[in-house]
């Protein structure tokens, strides 16, 4: 997949992955392998800066929890955070629509 | 075989300049690190092998290293440090200059002479502004983890020392008197100001706690029955006062409150708000009630000038003044003590926009004897206190008012700035200090209009305490809060976990 596609839209997948519960960074990763059937593969590299920054903006919050008896950090969605994903959801429907209507396709 | 694990994360957090951030950022690299290693061994792979595989998935530490550097970088206090250090200076030369008009009187109460008196003023004055620079860059964050002890050994003092009959001999409240003056006054006022961040931190180090909500509310009740004055509540002249305790209890239910909403304590939002609102004024009423039917006896003249109500609108009454004054005389025995606790009033008579007010004028002449000022005049008190009136007198009405409105509006800039910060103590402990002194600020504007009934005398600003004489512990106090209020502002990119 085109880096230039994803780009915009990390932000907008892992708030997806959160509203449904709180996670840790490496949960994220394998779970959003796994949803998208391998698609999506995020870098470790994008991923913590990315949370940092979602942490900074007051999109998420984190707190120390534990994972099969080990300490991780956990983040979890905030009511801005929902807010921002609804924003950024509607912005990719409005693309994503455009798109195919570009190419002249419709959704099965 | 590529970079191993701590080569990684020495080179990662090279790149981190804030040193507080460096060992978060590192532990949670190091559990990323592990899972995926473990992951790769479950699918059959040497440790080793492993290792470098998962180091290797984390990129470039220091291309990622720099990202999370421009992300968790603090922010640059000048703009904050140097508002509060200006408006500092402008208090400083207010208070200096009022201060010269009775500096003889110091002198002979402190029995040092004038010199070092000068000397002390200057003195306090560096030391005050040194504290607020050191505590401005001190990470605040670190007080979380202690912060349940914190609270105990905070509220443990005052209990101890009124047990033991006082902590401190003596002689060596004496010899600390000479530095910081009205240390024996640590268990009333302004020490339980000192609460206020403490409980911000605690209740932040609360959540998620076993008996969450019991000990939040003992955190709140606790320290309002250490600060409450039963022999002021019980006399018949003062009982007005009681001023620490209740507006400490305004700012503590507050905080609750805002923990509340912030969703530290886990309670319905609403219902909290109208239910603290309602115990306050449940409280207030059930004191007055108690002042009138049993302090009072039931006789209404009696409760309406011991609690106060007296005074209010003098300013706006020459009838109401008259019988203030005629008041004082017959519970003082004195002729002139009515006339001398007008001055508070006196001090704003015919003030000017800028410089010094008739009433002012007049009083400094009047209460000069010799060309000097006397430690009896009440005038002297009145301006060692150091109130708005006082200033106003002194200085005028533009430049008092200017620096009020400068400093309400600084103050609510720094409390909004650490309410949308995520971390809960940042938020808890900039917001209530900041409503601390918005609600001093805005009293003692309400007192100068004669619009709150008894005479607290809140001083104006804590800054414009006299340096140098009676309480530079406040102005010590206040400018290590304002320190934690920029430490909170310089720390908002940088949170805590949870």
């Amino acid at each position: 997949m085109e880096k230039s596609l994803l780009s915009g839209s990390n932000a907008m997948l892992l708030l997806r992955l959160l509203e449904e519960k709180d996670m840790y960074g490496y949960e994220m990763i394998d779970q959003l392998r796994q949803k998208s059937d391998n698609v999506f593969e995020l870098k470790v590299g994008t991923l913590y800066p990315l949370l940092h920054s979602l942490e900074k903006s007051g999109c998420l919050t984190s707190y120390e929890g534990e994972a099969a008896g080990k300490k991780r950090i956990y983040y979890r969605i905030t009511p801005e955070g929902r807010k921002q994903l609804k924003k950024k959801t509607e912005e990719w429907s409005e693309y994503a629509s455009a798109v195919m209507h570009v190419m002249e396709l419709t959704l099965e | 075989m590529g970079m191993k694990k701590e080569e990684y994360l020495k080179e990662l957090t090279k790149q981190l300049h804030y040193a507080p951030v460096r060992k978060v950022v590192s532990q949670e690299y190091i559990d990323h690190i592990e899972d995926e290693t473990e992951y790769q061994i479950s699918k059959g792979m040497d440790p080793d092998e492993a290792e470098s595989y998962a180091v290797e998935q984390m990129g470039d530490p220091v291309e990622v290293g720099k990202q999370l550097d421009e992300i968790h970088r603090p922010k640059n206090i000048r703009i904050p440090l140097s508002g509060i250090i200006f408006i500092v200076a402008v208090c400083a030369v207010f208070s200096y200059f009022m201060q010269k008009d009775y500096y003889e009187v110091l002198s002979e109460l402190i029995g040092e002479p004038k010199s070092a008196v000068t000397i002390l003023f200057w003195g306090n004055l560096i030391v005050s502004v040194g504290i607020l620079v050191v505590v401005s860059h001190f990470p605040y964050m670190k007080l979380q983890k202690a912060a349940g002890w914190i609270a105990v050994v905070f509220l443990a003092l005052p209990i101890v020392q009124r047990v033991s009959g006082g902590i401190v001999p003596e002689s060596v409240q004496t010899a600390v008197m000479r530095v910081l003056p009205q240390i024996n006054r640590w268990n009333t006022g302004y020490y339980y100001w000192l609460y206020v961040p403490i409980y911000g931190l605690l209740l932040s180090w609360l959540k998620g706690k076993k008996h969450q909500l019991a000990l939040s509310l003992g955190g709140l009740i606790l320290p309002l029955l250490l600060v409450f004055d039963w022999e002021y509540t019980q006399t018949g002249v003062y009982a007005w006062s009681n001023f620490g305790f209740w507006l400490l209890a305004v700012i503590l239910f507050s905080m609750f409150v805002m923990a509340v909403w912030a969703n530290v304590i886990p309670l319905p939002k609403k219902k909290t708000t109208l239910a603290a609102a309602g115990c306050f004024v449940a409280a207030k009423l059930a004191y007055h009630a108690f002042y009138l039917y049993v302090v009072c006896q039931g006789k209404w003249s009696t409760y309406y000038t011991s609690a106060g109500w007296n005074r209010m609108f003098l300013l706006f009454s020459e009838k109401r003044r008259k019988a203030y004054v005629a008041l004082w005389k017959e519970v003082g025995g004195s002729a002139s003590l009515g006339e001398d606790i007008m001055y508070p009033i006196r001090a704003i008579r015919g003030a000017k926009w800028i410089g010094m007010s008739e009433g002012m004028r007049q009083g400094l002449q009047g209460t000069m004897q010799g060309g000097k000022m006397t430690e009896s005049s009440p005038l002297f008190t009145y301006l060692a206190a150091g109130d708005l009136g006082s200033l106003i007198g002194y200085v005028g009405i533009l430049p008092a008012l200017l620096m009020l409105a400068a400093l309400i509006a600084f103050t609510i800039w720094l409390m909004k700035k650490a309410w949308r910060q995520t971390n809960p103590a940042g938020k808890l402990m900039g917001a209530g200090i900041g409503l601390l002194y918005v609600c001093q600020m805005l009293y003692a504007l309400a007192e100068l209009f004669t619009l709150t009934p008894g005479n607290h005398q809140v001083l104006l600003i804590p800054l414009l305490e006299t340096l140098g004489y009676m309480d530079y512990g406040r102005v010590v106090e206040a400018l290590f809060m304002y320190g934690l209020m920029v430490s909170i502002y310089r720390h908002q990119s940088v949170s805590g976990w949870g």
